[in-house]
């Protein structure tokens, strides 16, 4: 599969109590050698965060939507990109996207139109993500087992403060911390034999 | 005609269908391992992966005690 092929837009929500979450996401895909694509990557360079992101989902054959932030101030970002997604999906029909919520049965009330597409349920656990994203993007077998993911998990995450200390950031949603980790992710993956040198 | 199972090697002899190699390696349980075709260098290529960030990673790897 040519590199690009593996690609993965990841379209959540940039919060802190999300990072545990994003990080799983990240471990997941790199464990199956997939590549973790967010707009974080992209510099600005006055075309809009829209475009970038436009851009990046029309390169990559998958994009994840994490739909689980509807508390209060509400976040229209996520059902606006899935829309795009959504477009891209029919019109190009070389996309397609994976949806994931916090809660089940909450999507078909905060977004109705998606009914009768299932979305993978994490309820806002590391757990959870892991296997919504090995059950959706898994391959039919050789997939790693959610234990050896949330390995590749736990020490990710334990390089977090160091990132965040190196980078003067507070979260890690900044492009260098967001490329610094996807390679500790695929190192970590490397040690697991689950990705080649 | 009777049918086998078995492939004719290149010299008209059948190999036993036991000693027939297999596709890809196998784990340390006895499974087969299905590696993955994506490459570290591959990853890093696509993703744009400099030497900084890479030096940043291993900085941080071993701040947390962990070797990867």
């Amino acid at each position: 599969m040519e590199a690009k092929r593996r690609g993965v837009f990841l379209n959540v929500p940039f919060d802190q109590d999300y990072e545990p979450l994003f990080v799983a996401l990240v471990s997941a895909l790199a464990a199956l050698g997939r590549m973790p694509h967010s707009v974080l990557e992209v510099p600005e360079q006055g075309d809009g965060r829209l475009a970038r992101i436009f851009g990046l989902m029309r390169q990559r054959p998958v994009s994840i939507h994490d739909l689980s932030r509807v508390e209060l101030p509400v976040r229209f970002n996520m059902p606006f990109e899935l829309g795009i997604a959504f477009a891209l999906s029919r019109l190009e029909k070389s996309h397609k996207f994976v949806l994931l919520e916090a809660k089940r049965h909450r999507l078909q009330k905060t977004l109705s139109d998606v009914n009768g597409i299932d979305p993978g349920i994490h309820h806002a656990a590391v757990k959870g993500v892991i296997s919504c994203v090995l059950s959706h993007l898994g391959e039919s077998r050789g997939n790693p087992d959610a234990k050896t993911v949330a390995s590749i998990h736990r020490q990710l995450w334990k390089i977090i403060p160091s990132l965040k200390a190196m980078h003067g950031r507070a979260t890690i949603y900044s492009r260098a911390i967001f490329t610094e980790l996807v390679d500790g992710a695929i190192r970590l993956a490397k040690s697991e034999g689950l990705v080649l040198n | 005609m009777q049918k086998s199972h078995s492939k004719k090697a290149g010299n008209g002899v059948q190999k036993p269908k036991s000693l027939k190699s297999r596709r890809g390696g196998r784990g340390k349980n006895g499974f087969v391992h299905v590696i993955s075709a994506a490459t570290v260098s591959e990853i890093r290529r696509e993703l744009g992966i400099k030497p900084y960030h890479i030096r940043n990673v291993t900085r941080a790897f071993k701040m947390a005690g962990i070797k990867a």
